[in-house]
Protein backbone atom coordinates (compact mmCIF):
# COMPACT_ATOMS: atom_id res chain seq x y z
CA UNK A 1 0.00 0.00 0.00
CA UNK A 2 1.15 3.48 -0.72
CA UNK A 3 2.26 5.30 2.34
CA UNK A 4 0.14 8.35 1.75
CA UNK A 5 -3.02 6.57 0.74
CA UNK A 6 -5.76 6.42 3.34
CA UNK A 7 -7.75 3.28 3.92
CA UNK A 8 -11.51 3.37 3.37
CA UNK A 9 -12.24 3.64 7.09
CA UNK A 10 -9.64 6.32 7.73
CA UNK A 11 -11.04 8.35 4.87
CA UNK A 12 -14.53 8.11 6.33
CA UNK A 13 -13.31 9.25 9.73
CA UNK A 14 -11.38 12.14 8.27
CA UNK A 15 -14.27 13.26 6.07
CA UNK A 16 -16.74 13.06 8.94
CA UNK A 17 -14.42 15.15 11.13
CA UNK A 18 -13.86 17.73 8.40
CA UNK A 19 -17.57 18.01 7.75
CA UNK A 20 -18.32 18.59 11.41
CA UNK A 21 -15.44 20.85 12.40
CA UNK A 22 -14.37 22.45 9.14
CA UNK A 23 -11.23 24.53 9.45
CA UNK A 24 -10.48 23.44 13.00
CA UNK A 25 -9.03 20.29 11.46
CA UNK A 26 -5.84 21.93 10.35
CA UNK A 27 -4.42 19.00 8.42
CA UNK A 28 -3.54 15.36 8.36
CA UNK A 29 -0.66 13.12 7.43
CA UNK A 30 -0.23 9.43 6.96
CA UNK A 31 3.25 8.29 7.78
CA UNK A 32 4.42 4.69 8.11
CA UNK A 33 0.84 3.59 7.62
CA UNK A 34 -0.51 5.60 10.51
CA UNK A 35 -2.98 8.46 10.28
CA UNK A 36 -2.38 11.62 12.31
CA UNK A 37 -4.96 14.39 12.34
CA UNK A 38 -3.92 17.85 13.49
CA UNK A 39 -6.62 19.78 15.33
CA UNK A 40 -7.10 23.04 17.23
CA UNK A 41 -6.58 22.67 20.95
CA UNK A 42 -9.80 24.43 22.03
CA UNK A 43 -11.98 21.83 20.33
CA UNK A 44 -10.37 18.68 21.68
CA UNK A 45 -13.31 17.83 23.92
CA UNK A 46 -15.84 18.14 21.10
CA UNK A 47 -13.66 16.16 18.76
CA UNK A 48 -13.22 13.40 21.33
CA UNK A 49 -16.97 13.35 21.84
CA UNK A 50 -17.57 13.19 18.11
CA UNK A 51 -15.07 10.37 17.72
CA UNK A 52 -16.81 8.42 20.44
CA UNK A 53 -20.46 8.99 19.49
CA UNK A 54 -20.44 9.25 15.72
CA UNK A 55 -21.42 5.99 14.04
CA UNK A 56 -18.82 6.29 11.34
CA UNK A 57 -15.99 6.76 13.83
CA UNK A 58 -16.85 4.64 16.85
CA UNK A 59 -13.62 5.10 18.80
CA UNK A 60 -14.46 3.38 22.06
CA UNK A 61 -11.17 3.88 23.80
CA UNK A 62 -8.23 6.22 24.16
CA UNK A 63 -5.11 4.07 24.21
CA UNK A 64 -2.59 6.68 25.12
CA UNK A 65 -1.99 10.36 25.74
CA UNK A 66 1.51 11.65 25.20
CA UNK A 67 2.93 15.12 25.72
CA UNK A 68 5.93 16.34 23.77
CA UNK A 69 7.88 19.48 24.54
CA UNK A 70 9.05 21.29 21.39
CA UNK A 71 11.13 23.91 23.14
CA UNK A 72 12.87 25.32 20.05
CA UNK A 73 9.74 25.71 17.95
CA UNK A 74 8.54 29.30 17.57
CA UNK A 75 4.82 28.70 16.88
CA UNK A 76 4.09 26.32 19.71
CA UNK A 77 5.63 24.75 22.73
CA UNK A 78 3.77 21.57 23.66
CA UNK A 79 2.23 18.92 21.52
CA UNK A 80 -0.32 16.50 22.91
CA UNK A 81 -0.90 13.28 21.03
CA UNK A 82 -4.07 11.30 21.69
CA UNK A 83 -4.08 7.75 20.40
CA UNK A 84 -7.65 6.65 19.77
CA UNK A 85 -8.55 3.11 18.89
CA UNK A 86 -11.75 1.69 17.49
CA UNK A 87 -12.32 -1.98 18.27
CA UNK A 88 -15.31 -2.08 15.95
CA UNK A 89 -13.38 -0.95 12.88
CA UNK A 90 -9.88 -1.96 13.95
CA UNK A 91 -8.64 1.54 13.26
CA UNK A 92 -6.10 3.59 15.13
CA UNK A 93 -5.94 7.36 14.77
CA UNK A 94 -3.55 9.84 16.31
CA UNK A 95 -5.14 13.18 17.15
CA UNK A 96 -2.43 15.79 17.58
CA UNK A 97 -2.83 19.25 18.99
CA UNK A 98 -0.43 21.98 20.05
CA UNK A 99 -0.28 24.41 22.95
CA UNK A 100 1.55 27.75 23.04
CA UNK A 101 4.41 28.59 25.38
CA UNK A 102 2.58 30.17 28.29
CA UNK A 103 3.09 30.03 32.00
CA UNK A 104 0.31 27.55 32.66
CA UNK A 105 -0.67 25.68 29.50
CA UNK A 106 -4.25 24.48 29.57
CA UNK A 107 -6.40 22.07 27.63
CA UNK A 108 -9.81 20.61 28.30
CA UNK A 109 -9.87 17.18 29.86
CA UNK A 110 -11.48 14.29 28.01
CA UNK A 111 -11.72 12.25 31.20
CA UNK A 112 -15.54 12.72 31.45
CA UNK A 113 -15.87 11.00 28.08
CA UNK A 114 -13.12 8.42 28.39
CA UNK A 115 -12.60 7.40 32.04
CA UNK A 116 -9.42 5.63 30.93
CA UNK A 117 -7.84 9.00 30.24
CA UNK A 118 -7.80 9.70 33.98
CA UNK A 119 -4.29 8.55 34.84
CA UNK A 120 -2.95 9.33 31.39
CA UNK A 121 -3.86 12.99 31.82
CA UNK A 122 -2.53 12.99 35.35
CA UNK A 123 0.77 11.72 34.04
CA UNK A 124 1.00 14.39 31.35
CA UNK A 125 0.22 17.00 34.02
CA UNK A 126 2.80 15.53 36.34
CA UNK A 127 5.54 15.41 33.71
CA UNK A 128 4.87 18.53 31.63
CA UNK A 129 2.69 20.73 33.80
CA UNK A 130 -0.17 20.89 31.35
CA UNK A 131 -3.41 21.56 33.21
CA UNK A 132 -6.39 19.51 32.11
CA UNK A 133 -9.47 21.60 32.82
CA UNK A 134 -12.45 19.63 34.01
CA UNK A 135 -10.39 16.71 35.30
CA UNK A 136 -11.96 15.66 38.59
CA UNK A 137 -8.76 14.70 40.38
CA UNK A 138 -5.74 16.34 38.80
CA UNK A 139 -2.95 15.40 41.19
CA UNK A 140 0.63 14.41 40.53
CA UNK A 141 0.89 10.70 39.98
CA UNK A 142 4.50 9.51 39.66
CA UNK A 143 6.66 12.15 41.30
CA UNK A 144 6.76 12.38 45.10
CA UNK A 145 4.53 14.64 47.14
CA UNK A 146 5.73 18.23 47.25
CA UNK A 147 7.66 17.97 44.00
CA UNK A 148 7.51 21.25 42.18
CA UNK A 149 9.16 20.93 38.78
CA UNK A 150 8.02 19.44 35.50
CA UNK A 151 10.57 16.74 34.67
CA UNK A 152 9.70 16.07 31.02
CA UNK A 153 10.13 19.66 29.93
CA UNK A 154 13.25 20.00 27.87
CA UNK A 155 14.62 22.76 30.10
CA UNK A 156 14.60 20.40 33.09
CA UNK A 157 18.15 19.07 33.32
CA UNK A 158 18.78 15.38 33.42
CA UNK A 159 21.02 15.41 36.47
CA UNK A 160 18.86 17.69 38.55
CA UNK A 161 18.46 16.76 42.16
CA UNK A 162 15.90 18.43 44.35
CA UNK A 163 17.20 19.08 47.87
CA UNK A 164 14.78 17.54 50.33
CA UNK A 165 16.03 19.38 53.40
CA UNK A 166 18.89 21.62 54.44
CA UNK A 167 20.69 22.00 57.75
CA UNK A 168 21.36 25.62 56.95
CA UNK A 169 18.28 27.43 58.16
CA UNK A 170 19.27 30.92 57.10
CA UNK A 171 20.13 30.20 53.51
CA UNK A 172 17.74 28.53 51.12
CA UNK A 173 19.20 25.31 49.75
CA UNK A 174 21.01 25.79 46.50
CA UNK A 175 19.78 23.90 43.52
CA UNK A 176 22.45 21.97 41.65
CA UNK A 177 21.59 22.04 37.99
CA UNK B 1 -19.46 6.92 45.16
CA UNK B 2 -18.58 9.55 47.67
CA UNK B 3 -16.62 8.32 50.59
CA UNK B 4 -16.91 10.57 53.59
CA UNK B 5 -14.68 9.66 56.46
CA UNK B 6 -16.93 9.36 59.45
CA UNK B 7 -17.00 7.46 62.69
CA UNK B 8 -18.14 4.42 60.82
CA UNK B 9 -15.30 4.21 58.34
CA UNK B 10 -11.67 3.42 58.87
CA UNK B 11 -8.72 4.20 56.65
CA UNK B 12 -5.94 1.67 56.31
CA UNK B 13 -2.82 1.65 54.29
CA UNK B 14 -1.92 -1.34 52.13
CA UNK B 15 1.70 -1.27 51.07
CA UNK B 16 4.05 0.05 49.79
CA UNK B 17 6.11 -2.68 51.44
CA UNK B 18 3.71 -5.57 51.16
CA UNK B 19 4.59 -8.80 49.38
CA UNK B 20 1.14 -9.19 47.85
CA UNK B 21 1.27 -5.89 45.98
CA UNK B 22 3.92 -7.31 43.63
CA UNK B 23 6.32 -4.47 44.20
CA UNK B 24 5.89 -1.11 45.82
CA UNK B 25 2.27 -0.21 45.32
CA UNK B 26 0.49 1.69 48.03
CA UNK B 27 -3.28 1.54 48.23
CA UNK B 28 -5.19 3.61 50.76
CA UNK B 29 -8.36 1.75 51.62
CA UNK B 30 -11.43 3.31 53.17
CA UNK B 31 -13.30 0.61 55.03
CA UNK B 32 -16.71 0.20 56.54
CA UNK B 33 -16.24 -2.86 58.67
CA UNK B 34 -14.53 -5.12 56.20
CA UNK B 35 -16.21 -3.70 53.12
CA UNK B 36 -14.21 -1.38 50.91
CA UNK B 37 -15.81 1.97 50.19
CA UNK B 38 -12.91 3.51 48.37
CA UNK B 39 -9.45 2.48 47.24
CA UNK B 40 -6.89 5.05 46.15
CA UNK B 41 -3.67 3.71 44.61
CA UNK B 42 -0.55 5.81 45.10
CA UNK B 43 2.20 5.20 42.56
CA UNK B 44 5.67 6.35 41.83
CA UNK B 45 7.82 4.56 44.42
CA UNK B 46 9.76 2.95 41.58
CA UNK B 47 9.77 5.92 39.22
CA UNK B 48 13.15 6.11 37.54
CA UNK B 49 12.40 8.42 34.64
CA UNK B 50 13.15 5.97 31.86
CA UNK B 51 11.35 8.14 29.29
CA UNK B 52 13.45 11.15 30.21
CA UNK B 53 16.70 9.21 30.37
CA UNK B 54 16.06 7.78 26.91
CA UNK B 55 16.18 11.32 25.49
CA UNK B 56 19.87 11.54 26.37
CA UNK B 57 20.94 8.17 25.04
CA UNK B 58 21.79 6.82 21.63
CA UNK B 59 19.07 4.62 20.21
CA UNK B 60 20.78 1.32 20.81
CA UNK B 61 21.54 2.26 24.41
CA UNK B 62 17.84 2.52 25.20
CA UNK B 63 17.25 -1.21 24.68
CA UNK B 64 18.64 -2.32 28.08
CA UNK B 65 16.39 0.21 29.82
CA UNK B 66 13.29 -1.28 28.23
CA UNK B 67 14.19 -4.62 29.79
CA UNK B 68 14.02 -3.11 33.19
CA UNK B 69 10.48 -1.83 32.89
CA UNK B 70 8.61 -5.09 32.85
CA UNK B 71 11.31 -7.38 34.13
CA UNK B 72 9.15 -10.45 33.66
CA UNK B 73 8.82 -9.91 29.92
CA UNK B 74 12.06 -8.27 28.76
CA UNK B 75 11.91 -9.63 25.21
CA UNK B 76 8.45 -8.17 24.57
CA UNK B 77 9.62 -4.77 25.70
CA UNK B 78 12.69 -5.00 23.47
CA UNK B 79 10.47 -5.98 20.58
CA UNK B 80 8.17 -2.98 20.94
CA UNK B 81 11.09 -0.58 21.02
CA UNK B 82 13.08 -2.05 18.15
CA UNK B 83 10.01 -2.33 15.93
CA UNK B 84 9.20 1.35 16.46
CA UNK B 85 12.75 2.42 15.62
CA UNK B 86 12.95 0.08 12.63
CA UNK B 87 9.76 1.61 11.31
CA UNK B 88 11.26 5.09 11.53
CA UNK B 89 14.46 3.88 9.87
CA UNK B 90 12.58 1.90 7.23
CA UNK B 91 14.46 -1.31 7.93
CA UNK B 92 12.99 -4.64 6.89
CA UNK B 93 14.46 -7.52 8.89
CA UNK B 94 15.12 -11.01 7.48
CA UNK B 95 12.53 -13.76 7.91
CA UNK B 96 14.65 -15.65 10.37
CA UNK B 97 14.77 -12.65 12.69
CA UNK B 98 11.00 -12.33 12.58
CA UNK B 99 10.54 -15.98 13.46
CA UNK B 100 13.11 -15.86 16.24
CA UNK B 101 11.51 -12.72 17.67
CA UNK B 102 8.05 -14.26 17.63
CA UNK B 103 9.37 -17.42 19.24
CA UNK B 104 11.19 -15.58 21.99
CA UNK B 105 8.26 -13.21 22.61
CA UNK B 106 6.04 -16.20 23.17
CA UNK B 107 8.63 -17.77 25.48
CA UNK B 108 8.46 -14.46 27.33
CA UNK B 109 4.69 -14.72 27.54
CA UNK B 110 5.11 -18.13 29.15
CA UNK B 111 7.58 -16.64 31.59
CA UNK B 112 5.31 -13.77 32.57
CA UNK B 113 2.19 -15.90 32.89
CA UNK B 114 3.89 -18.64 34.83
CA UNK B 115 5.30 -16.22 37.38
CA UNK B 116 1.86 -14.63 37.56
CA UNK B 117 0.27 -18.00 38.24
CA UNK B 118 2.70 -18.81 41.03
CA UNK B 119 2.51 -15.45 42.77
CA UNK B 120 -1.23 -15.13 42.33
CA UNK B 121 -1.74 -18.55 43.86
CA UNK B 122 0.59 -17.56 46.68
CA UNK B 123 -1.49 -14.42 47.33
CA UNK B 124 -4.66 -16.41 47.43
CA UNK B 125 -3.21 -19.04 49.71
CA UNK B 126 -2.09 -21.94 47.52
CA UNK B 127 1.56 -21.77 48.49
CA UNK B 128 2.94 -24.85 46.78
CA UNK B 129 2.08 -23.47 43.31
CA UNK B 130 4.93 -20.98 43.53
CA UNK B 131 7.47 -23.75 43.92
CA UNK B 132 6.08 -25.71 40.98
CA UNK B 133 5.92 -22.73 38.64
CA UNK B 134 9.40 -21.52 39.51
CA UNK B 135 10.72 -24.98 38.80
CA UNK B 136 9.31 -24.75 35.25
CA UNK B 137 10.51 -21.19 34.93
CA UNK B 138 14.08 -22.45 35.07
CA UNK B 139 13.58 -23.98 31.61
CA UNK B 140 12.73 -20.54 30.27
CA UNK B 141 15.63 -18.95 32.09
CA UNK B 142 17.88 -21.53 30.44
CA UNK B 143 16.72 -20.36 27.03
CA UNK B 144 17.33 -16.73 27.96
CA UNK B 145 20.79 -17.59 29.19
CA UNK B 146 21.57 -19.62 26.07
CA UNK B 147 20.62 -16.86 23.65
CA UNK B 148 21.83 -13.79 25.48
CA UNK B 149 24.03 -14.84 28.36
CA UNK B 150 21.67 -13.36 30.92
CA UNK B 151 18.83 -14.98 32.76
CA UNK B 152 16.51 -12.05 33.25
CA UNK B 153 17.58 -8.84 31.52
CA UNK B 154 18.28 -10.42 28.18
CA UNK B 155 18.67 -7.34 25.92
CA UNK B 156 18.79 -9.75 23.01
CA UNK B 157 16.97 -7.87 20.27
CA UNK B 158 18.81 -5.19 18.35
CA UNK B 159 17.67 -2.53 15.94
CA UNK B 160 17.75 -4.44 12.68
CA UNK B 161 17.98 -7.93 14.06
CA UNK B 162 19.33 -9.90 16.97
CA UNK B 163 22.46 -9.47 19.05
CA UNK B 164 23.96 -12.81 18.02
CA UNK B 165 22.87 -15.84 16.10
CA UNK B 166 20.75 -18.42 17.90
CA UNK B 167 22.93 -20.89 19.84
CA UNK B 168 23.50 -24.44 18.68
CA UNK B 169 21.53 -26.06 21.48
CA UNK B 170 18.59 -23.70 20.97
CA UNK B 171 16.31 -26.26 19.31
CA UNK B 172 17.01 -28.78 22.01
CA UNK B 173 16.12 -26.33 24.78
CA UNK B 174 12.89 -25.24 23.10
CA UNK B 175 11.90 -28.84 22.45
CA UNK B 176 12.35 -29.54 26.12
CA UNK B 177 9.91 -26.75 26.94
CA UNK B 178 7.46 -28.01 24.34
CA UNK B 179 7.61 -31.45 25.88
CA UNK B 180 7.42 -30.55 29.55
CA UNK B 181 5.06 -27.59 29.61
CA UNK B 182 1.83 -29.19 28.35
CA UNK B 183 2.05 -31.84 31.07
CA UNK B 184 2.79 -29.30 33.73
CA UNK B 185 -0.08 -27.06 32.63
CA UNK B 186 -2.36 -30.04 33.09
CA UNK B 187 -0.94 -30.51 36.57
CA UNK B 188 -1.57 -26.89 37.46
CA UNK B 189 -5.13 -27.14 36.28
CA UNK B 190 -5.62 -30.32 38.22
CA UNK B 191 -4.39 -28.55 41.32
CA UNK B 192 -6.40 -25.37 40.87
CA UNK B 193 -9.25 -25.36 38.37
CA UNK B 194 -11.65 -27.45 40.41
CA UNK B 195 -10.14 -26.65 43.78
CA UNK B 196 -13.00 -25.46 45.97
CA UNK B 197 -10.98 -22.80 47.77
CA UNK B 198 -9.53 -21.50 44.50
CA UNK B 199 -12.99 -21.23 42.95
CA UNK B 200 -14.42 -19.54 46.03
CA UNK B 201 -11.64 -16.99 46.16
CA UNK B 202 -11.75 -16.13 42.45
CA UNK B 203 -15.25 -16.57 41.06
CA UNK B 204 -17.32 -13.41 41.01
CA UNK B 205 -14.44 -11.33 42.39
CA UNK B 206 -13.30 -8.18 40.61
CA UNK B 207 -16.02 -8.41 38.00
CA UNK B 208 -15.91 -5.98 35.10
CA UNK B 209 -18.30 -5.58 32.21
CA UNK B 210 -17.19 -5.11 28.63
CA UNK B 211 -18.34 -1.46 28.63
CA UNK B 212 -16.39 -0.68 31.78
CA UNK B 213 -13.31 -2.35 30.37
CA UNK B 214 -13.49 -0.36 27.12
CA UNK B 215 -14.11 2.88 28.99
CA UNK B 216 -11.07 2.28 31.19
CA UNK B 217 -8.84 1.58 28.14
CA UNK B 218 -8.01 -1.87 29.46
CA UNK B 219 -6.15 -4.34 27.29
CA UNK B 220 -4.73 -7.82 27.53
CA UNK B 221 -6.25 -10.70 29.49
CA UNK B 222 -8.14 -8.18 31.61
CA UNK B 223 -10.09 -6.97 28.58
CA UNK B 224 -10.46 -10.39 27.03
CA UNK B 225 -11.95 -11.79 30.25
CA UNK B 226 -14.97 -9.54 29.61
CA UNK B 227 -15.48 -11.10 26.18
CA UNK B 228 -13.99 -8.38 23.98
CA UNK B 229 -11.94 -10.00 21.25
CA UNK B 230 -8.91 -7.77 21.02
CA UNK B 231 -5.38 -9.01 20.62
CA UNK B 232 -2.84 -6.81 18.85
CA UNK B 233 -1.27 -9.93 17.36
CA UNK B 234 -4.53 -10.57 15.49
CA UNK B 235 -5.87 -7.05 15.06
CA UNK B 236 -2.74 -5.37 13.76
CA UNK B 237 -0.11 -8.07 13.25
CA UNK B 238 3.54 -7.15 13.64
CA UNK B 239 6.79 -9.05 13.20
CA UNK B 240 5.09 -11.70 11.04
CA UNK B 241 2.39 -12.82 13.49
CA UNK B 242 -0.09 -13.11 10.61
CA UNK B 243 1.70 -16.30 9.52
CA UNK B 244 0.95 -18.16 12.71
CA UNK B 245 -2.14 -20.07 13.58
CA UNK B 246 -3.43 -19.53 17.10
CA UNK B 247 -6.64 -18.71 18.95
CA UNK B 248 -7.44 -15.85 21.26
CA UNK B 249 -9.12 -17.22 24.37
CA UNK B 250 -12.05 -15.16 25.64
CA UNK B 251 -13.92 -15.07 28.93
CA UNK B 252 -17.56 -14.51 29.72
CA UNK B 253 -17.95 -13.21 33.23
CA UNK B 254 -15.02 -10.83 33.49
CA UNK B 255 -14.01 -12.05 36.92
CA UNK B 256 -10.71 -13.24 38.37
CA UNK B 257 -11.46 -16.89 37.60
CA UNK B 258 -11.95 -16.11 33.91
CA UNK B 259 -8.62 -14.31 33.84
CA UNK B 260 -6.97 -17.37 35.33
CA UNK B 261 -8.51 -19.61 32.66
CA UNK B 262 -7.52 -17.17 29.90
CA UNK B 263 -3.90 -17.01 31.00
CA UNK B 264 -3.65 -20.80 31.20
CA UNK B 265 -5.12 -21.09 27.72
CA UNK B 266 -2.83 -18.34 26.43
CA UNK B 267 0.13 -20.38 27.60
CA UNK B 268 -1.17 -23.31 25.51
CA UNK B 269 -1.56 -21.03 22.50
CA UNK B 270 1.95 -19.69 23.04
CA UNK B 271 3.29 -23.22 22.97
CA UNK B 272 1.44 -23.72 19.70
CA UNK B 273 3.09 -20.63 18.22
CA UNK B 274 6.50 -21.65 19.56
CA UNK B 275 6.16 -25.04 17.87
CA UNK B 276 5.20 -23.46 14.56
CA UNK B 277 8.04 -20.95 14.78
CA UNK B 278 10.58 -23.62 15.60
CA UNK B 279 9.44 -25.92 12.81
CA UNK B 280 9.31 -23.17 10.24
CA UNK B 281 12.48 -21.34 11.28
CA UNK B 282 14.12 -20.31 8.01
CA UNK B 283 17.83 -20.25 7.39
CA UNK B 284 19.49 -16.92 6.93
CA UNK B 285 21.31 -14.07 8.58
CA UNK B 286 20.43 -13.03 12.12
CA UNK B 287 20.32 -9.34 11.31
CA UNK B 288 19.56 -7.06 8.40
CA UNK B 289 22.38 -5.83 6.22
CA UNK B 290 22.16 -2.11 6.85
CA UNK B 291 25.63 -0.58 7.05
CA UNK B 292 25.83 2.20 9.55
CA UNK B 293 22.90 0.98 11.65
CA UNK B 294 23.51 -2.70 12.33
CA UNK B 295 26.88 -3.68 13.74
CA UNK B 296 28.97 -5.67 11.26
CA UNK B 297 29.87 -9.24 12.27
CA UNK B 298 32.94 -9.50 14.45
CA UNK B 299 35.13 -11.51 11.99
CA UNK B 300 34.64 -8.74 9.42
CA UNK B 301 35.53 -6.04 11.94
CA UNK B 302 38.86 -7.77 12.53
CA UNK B 303 39.69 -8.18 8.85
CA UNK B 304 38.03 -5.38 6.87
CA UNK B 305 38.67 -1.67 7.17
CA UNK B 306 35.13 -0.53 6.28
CA UNK B 307 33.55 -2.83 8.82
CA UNK B 308 35.88 -1.51 11.49
CA UNK B 309 34.97 2.08 10.65
CA UNK B 310 31.26 1.31 10.75
CA UNK B 311 31.64 -0.50 14.03
CA UNK B 312 33.49 2.42 15.52
CA UNK B 313 31.04 5.00 14.22
CA UNK B 314 27.93 3.15 15.40
CA UNK B 315 29.35 2.67 18.89
CA UNK B 316 30.59 6.23 19.32
CA UNK B 317 28.16 8.39 17.36
CA UNK B 318 25.21 6.12 16.88
CA UNK B 319 23.10 6.48 13.76
CA UNK B 320 20.73 9.21 12.72
CA UNK B 321 17.05 8.37 12.53
CA UNK B 322 14.94 10.35 10.05
CA UNK B 323 12.58 12.86 11.63
CA UNK B 324 9.09 11.60 12.27
CA UNK B 325 6.94 9.89 14.83
CA UNK B 326 5.35 6.50 15.09
CA UNK B 327 3.18 4.67 17.60
CA UNK B 328 4.02 0.98 17.68
CA UNK B 329 1.71 -1.29 19.64
CA UNK B 330 2.52 -4.88 20.50
CA UNK B 331 0.76 -7.48 22.60
CA UNK B 332 2.92 -7.88 25.66
CA UNK B 333 1.85 -10.51 28.19
CA UNK B 334 0.11 -7.81 30.18
CA UNK B 335 -1.72 -6.10 27.35
CA UNK B 336 -1.07 -3.53 24.68
CA UNK B 337 2.43 -2.16 25.05
CA UNK B 338 2.89 0.97 22.98
CA UNK B 339 6.03 2.84 22.06
CA UNK B 340 5.47 6.32 20.69
CA UNK B 341 8.81 7.40 19.27
CA UNK B 342 9.49 10.96 18.16
CA UNK B 343 12.66 11.60 16.24
CA UNK B 344 14.02 15.00 15.26
CA UNK B 345 16.60 13.55 12.90
CA UNK B 346 19.41 13.22 15.42
CA UNK B 347 21.02 10.14 16.89
CA UNK B 348 19.03 10.27 20.10
CA UNK B 349 15.26 9.93 20.51
CA UNK B 350 13.60 13.33 20.88
CA UNK B 351 10.87 11.76 22.93
CA UNK B 352 10.11 8.21 23.88
CA UNK B 353 6.70 7.57 25.31
CA UNK B 354 5.82 4.17 26.67
CA UNK B 355 2.22 3.12 26.96
CA UNK B 356 2.59 0.69 29.82
CA UNK B 357 -0.20 -1.90 29.97
CA UNK B 358 0.10 -2.44 33.72
CA UNK B 359 -0.22 1.26 34.47
CA UNK B 360 -3.45 1.61 32.56
CA UNK B 361 -4.86 -1.72 33.70
CA UNK B 362 -4.22 -0.71 37.29
CA UNK B 363 -6.88 1.97 36.89
CA UNK B 364 -9.39 -0.84 37.03
CA UNK B 365 -8.44 -1.63 40.63
CA UNK B 366 -10.77 0.95 42.18
CA UNK B 367 -13.95 -0.14 40.32
CA UNK B 368 -13.00 -3.79 40.86
CA UNK B 369 -12.65 -3.65 44.62
CA UNK B 370 -15.41 -1.19 45.46
CA UNK B 371 -17.87 -3.01 47.69
CA UNK B 372 -15.60 -6.05 48.04
CA UNK B 373 -13.80 -7.34 51.11
CA UNK B 374 -10.22 -6.61 52.16
CA UNK B 375 -8.97 -10.07 51.19
CA UNK B 376 -10.34 -9.55 47.68
CA UNK B 377 -8.09 -6.55 47.11
CA UNK B 378 -5.11 -8.89 47.04
CA UNK B 379 -6.89 -11.19 44.61
CA UNK B 380 -7.74 -8.25 42.35
CA UNK B 381 -4.23 -6.79 42.36
CA UNK B 382 -2.92 -10.23 41.52
CA UNK B 383 -5.37 -10.81 38.71
CA UNK B 384 -4.59 -7.47 37.04
CA UNK B 385 -1.01 -8.76 36.78
CA UNK B 386 1.00 -5.64 37.43
CA UNK B 387 4.72 -5.16 37.46
CA UNK B 388 5.57 -2.00 39.30
CA UNK B 389 8.70 -1.41 37.29
CA UNK B 390 6.44 -0.83 34.35
CA UNK B 391 3.72 1.06 36.19
CA UNK B 392 6.18 3.67 37.44
CA UNK B 393 8.90 3.42 34.80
Amino acid sequence: MNRDELTQKEKEVLDALKEQFGDSISGHERTFGQLSIFVENNLIFNIAQFLKDNEKCGFETVSDICGVDWIDCSEMRYEIVYVFYSFRNNTRVLIRTTLPDVNEPKIRSIQPLYPGADWLEREVYDMLGIVFEGHPDLRRILTPEGFEDWPHRKDFPLTYEMPHFSHNKNKPPEIIK
Amino acid sequence: MSAVASEKTMTINLGPQHPATHGVLRVVLELDGETIIKATPHLGYLHTGIEKTAESKLYYKVIPMTDRMDYLSPMSNNLGFVLAVEKLLGIEVPEKVKFARVLLSEITRLNSHIVWLGTHALDVGAMSMLLYTFRERELIMDVYEAVSGQRMMSTYFRIGGLAYDLPLDFDEKIKKILKIFPEKLKDYERLLSKNRIWIKRLTGIGTLTAEEALDLSLTGPLLRSTGVNYDVRKAQPYSGYEKFDFDVPLGKNGDCYDRYLIRIEEMRQSLKIIKQALDGMPEGPYCADVPGVVLPPKPKVLTEMEALIYHFKIITEGFKVPAGSYYQAIESPKGELGFYMVSDGSAKPYRMRVRPPSFINLQALEPMVRGALVADVITCIGSIDIVLGEVDR
